[in-house]
């Protein structure tokens, strides 16, 4: 991965994306309305929220390029069928994530990710004293213990905690009852505690 | 459980929503109630306090710039992808715009139609019934995945950016992938799956393109 985005540093947008839902909202609603127009900012906003949510489920960036790609071309091509069916957003969510974790060929690339960011953590590289490599080596842990997380508790930790999605609104993504969802963030967050704090040992 | 404000809580009331009330995702009853509780309770307070901390952790993943795997996608890359998505998408001002899924889905399985001389799937969707058949054998898919010849794969992937001829045979698949059963879909997409696993492990856009394929048979909305 390092050799594929060279300089990325150089490019790094504002992690900041919140506070522009009402406008993303309308440019959704004119996009379903047959303005084919405001498919492009609609893409353009939403491919970056889209590539982070299956980079954190696949552990795999090339992959999780796929699969924005996937669901913004399916998207494009199925205006007209969401009306009254769900939010344009919640069905984006869903797809991302349902391409995510389907897939068998995802499901390979996210154990070799792990596979590698284990090998990382586990110290094969000597801690260095610069504060940043310390928290690089603190991101990867906990990368590897989200990825290492059942496939249901990591879709419900990843939407909720890095999308901010409230848990009423994870339970339409992936249609389940908020009950559900609100025992799998639980579990997920014992188990993800359990392992960070082994690894802290 | 539903707890209301005045509601006096034990433990196993609270114990389920702690993961809520740590993502402040409680109505304000509910949550006064479970406040109200753990004001009382150590026990509870500390299971609290154990998720709070996992929640914390789970912020140094978010760490821009530190690392190429944890930024976020690069403006350059950013347009590459876009460009990508809109090449693929239907065009602006078709009347009647068929989703370039379907097209793409058709034509890879009018591919394997033509290339077929034995029995290899049977799917049926209401009053439609699509076979697929294949040259290589008439065993279950995953026995014989590894037999995929590669010419055929190579051909299926090139067919994915050929322009695909009108005909009834393509018309016909389109009808079936649009009226498929949810069942259906997904034992195409099985299929499909299997197909891409069968592809040699260097031959990077056939995976691709029929692993696409494959969720796209299963995700894309019904007509």
């Amino acid at each position: 991965m390092d050799a594929r985005h060279p300089g990325i540093d150089a490019h790094v947008e504002p992690a900041a994306r919140r506070g522009d839902e009402p406008a993303v909202e309308a440019l959704a609603e004119r996009f379903l309305a047959g303005d084919q127009a405001a498919f492009a900012p609609l893409a353009e906003r939403w491919l970056p929220e889209l590539v982070s949510l299956a980079w954190r489920l696949t552990g795999d960036r090339a992959e999780a390029e796929d699969v924005a790609q996937i669901v913004l071309v399916a998207a494009a091509g199925a205006r007209g069928r969401f009306a009254g069916r769900s939010r344009f957003s919640t069905w984006l969510y869903r797809v991302a994530v349902n391409q995510s974790l389907d897939r068998r060929r995802a499901a390979e690339r996210r154990r070799r990710a792990l596979a590698e960011l284990g090998a990382r953590a586990d110290g094969a590289a000597p801690p260095s004293p610069e504060s940043a490599s310390l928290a690089r080596e603190t991101a990867r842990e906990v990368a590897a213990a989200v990825l290492a997380l059942p496939a249901r508790e990591r879709a419900v930790v990843v939407l909720r905690h890095y999308h901010d999605l409230p848990l009423t609104r994870v339970a339409e993504v992936l249609d389940a009852p908020v009950t559900t969802v609100k025992s799998r963030l639980q579990r997920g967050l014992e188990r993800l505690r359990t392992r960070l704090q082994e690894h802290a040992l | 459980m539903k707890p209301d404000d005045d509601a006096l809580l034990d433990c196993s009331d609270v114990r389920g929503e702690l993961a809520a009330l740590a993502y402040d995702d409680l109505e304000p009853g509910p949550r006064r109630a479970a406040e109200r509780h753990l004001a009382a309770c150590a026990a509870c307070r500390e299971a609290l306090a154990r998720l709070e901390g996992a929640r914390a952790r789970l912020d140094r993943w978010t760490e821009p710039g530190r690392h190429p795997a944890f930024a976020p996608v690069p403006a350059p890359r950013r347009a590459e992808l876009l460009a990508g998505v809109a090449a693929a998408s239907p065009p602006r001002s078709g009347r009647r715009a068929r989703p370039i899924l379907w097209s793409v889905a058709a034509g890879l399985l009018a591919f394997v139609l033509l290339a077929a001389s034995s029995a290899r799937a049977e799917l049926a969707s209401g009053r439609l019934v699509l076979t697929l058949t294949a040259p290589w054998s008439s065993a279950p898919a995953a026995d014989r995945a590894d037999a995929l010849p590669a010419e055929l794969l190579a051909e299926l992937a090139a067919l994915r950016d050929a322009d695909l001829r009108a005909g009834a045979e393509r018309a016909r698949l389109i009808a079936f992938v649009e009226e498929a059963r949810a069942a259906d879909r997904r034992a195409l997409s099985a299929l499909l799956d299997e197909l891409a696993l069968g592809a040699a492990r260097e031959d990077q856009r056939t995976r691709r393109a029929l692993g696409e394929l494959a969720t796209l048979v299963v995700h894309a909305p019904p007509r």
